[in-house]
């Protein structure tokens, strides 16, 4: 019995904290997948199974809920509705989007135009048959941009003539600020990806978050580098989005097209990059800028908009090389030797 | 005046069977080893995969006709009818919280399991 208690006192210990260890300690989590907005949403919620299951569920009710409102290929989203007929009765949710949206065109010079759609839909990048328009074609449809068609008036909205909405590029992170809301009933840390773009809700139990960034010239799971991101409390969030040359392209005469389009020339964005990470404190605002900033290049402009908007931001240019801005730069870890940091720009 | 503490050579052995104990136990709990693909279509599980359990590939045809190819610790869409093809494209699934769909098809492929120790939590792509 003496050496019973003799051994107990200093085992017991050791023992009881490899059996923690062992089962999971305070990282228990349920994780889960579905279909939004022609995307895979995947989630990991920080919780007890009885908690996270039904959690997932509002998660994905909530991306769904949102997708049926701004959905481009549903015939009877809100959206959908005023491309069509050119004027529609809209929801808060659509029109703060809508607000939000054509805000931030207006103050990232046009290099963001939701506008677009008229030329979007000329190429057919979420179609099946994507085609190289003619020059004349895109000419027309360009007629039809611009922010101040756009009239927002007692929850109804009326499109310029030939005007069509395309909310490509502000969708998913719209849809993550969604779920974010969901998230901050529960208060409950969790990690979103919706179709690429990553939410990170409170703090990740037992240390930061790590974000892959996409290597833009390998597949879909490779990532060229690392973001340890932790939002500053337990009911913060960080956004993580990525615009790249990589997706959705198609190849006409030996020459690929991919789908971020300048709004000045209605034709795929060529300013020497690949793809242009952003984080920030708001979805919307993370997805946006990463397509306005893969337009208009890594310049002065650029990084007074990353300073304006943004947590910061990686800029990764076609010839390998990546530029992070100061407020990713402790963050940030190359893992793929193929890549160089570089200093310079312009 | 305490007692000081005299481990006997019968303590040491007992210490180290039970320190093994409980490290043989964090290694077959904790390790991150668990990996199940689930397939959905349509939203309803149509098949469960424990990949840790797979010892030699073979394909495996959904009854919507898409094709999935199973192999020791990874599943990948092998062939769908789809005109996009981007589910073919995604490339083989290997680690928890990775997932790949063809969207036309309404299929689902999400690994489950506790993430390897080191991996993303996320990627932005």
């Amino acid at each position: 019995m003496e050496r019973l208690k003799r051994v107990g006192l200093i085992v017991l210990p050791l023992c009881l904290a490899l059996l923690v260890s062992a089962c999971g300690g305070a990282d228990r989590s349920v994780s889960g997948a579905s279909f939004a907005m022609g995307s895979v949403l995947t989630a990991r919620v920080y919780t007890q199974k009885t908690e996270g299951t039904p959690l997932l569920g509002e998660i994905y009710a909530a991306a769904a809920a949102l997708d049926g409102k701004i959905s481009a290929t549903d015939p009877s989203s809100e959206i959908a509705v005023l491309n069509a007929e050119g004027r529609g009765a809209c929801g808060e949710d659509t029109l703060e989007i809508l607000r939000s949206s054509l805000s931030l065109c207006d103050a990232l010079n046009g290099r963001l135009d939701i506008t677009l759609g008229a030329v979007t839909s000329l190429w057919g990048f979420a179609s099946d048959t994507p085609r190289l328009p003619s020059a004349e074609e895109i000419s027309a449809a360009l007629v039809t941009k611009g922010t101040r068609k756009v009239r927002l008036e007692n929850g109804a909205v009326t499109l310029g003539e030939g005007q069509k909405l395309d909310l490509g590029a502000v969708g998913k992170g719209a849809g993550c600020d969604a779920i974010r809301t969901v998230l901050d009933g529960v208060g409950v840390p969790a990690v979103i990806s919706f179709g690429g773009t990553v939410l990170l809700y409170g703090q990740k139990p037992g240390g930061a978050w790590n974000v892959g960034v996409r290597d833009p010239f390998g597949g879909q799971e490779d990532y060229f580098a690392t973001l340890s991101l932790q939002p500053e409390t337990a009911s913060d969030a960080l956004f993580i989005s990525t615009s790249g040359s990589y997706e959705k392209t198609f190849t006409e005469n030996g020459k690929t097209y991919h789908h971020i389009l300048n709004p000045d020339t209605g034709m795929p964005a060529d300013t020497g990059l690949a793809a242009v990470t952003c984080v920030a404190e708001n979805g919307l605002t993370a997805d946006a800028l990463s397509t306005a900033l893969f337009v208009n290049g890594l310049n002065e402009t650029s990084l007074g908009w990353v300073g304006q908007y943004l947590v910061g931001a990686v800029f990764v240019f076609a010839d390998g090389r990546v530029y992070v801005t100061d407020g990713l730069r402790t963050a940030f870890t190359l893992t793929n030797d193929a890549f160089t940091l570089t200093d310079a720009y312009d | 005046m305490t007692e000081r503490l005299k481990l006997k050579k019968a303590d040491v052995l007992l210490i180290c069977f039970l320190l093994a104990a409980a490290l043989a136990l964090l290694l077959l709990r904790g390790g991150g080893d668990a990996l199940t693909a689930e397939v959905t279509v349509a939203g309803e599980t149509v098949e469960r995969i424990d990949l840790k359990a797979v010892t030699s590939p073979y394909d495996l045809t959904l009854e919507n006709g898409v094709r999935l190819h199973v192999e020791p610790g990874g599943i990948s869409f092998c062939y769908s009818d789809c005109r996009g093809q981007d589910c073919v494209r995604c490339g083989v699934l290997t680690r928890a919280g990775q997932a790949a769909a063809c969207v036309p098809n309404k299929t689902l492929v999400v690994l489950t399991g506790k993430p390897p120790k080191g991996a993303p939590d996320a990627i932005s792509s």
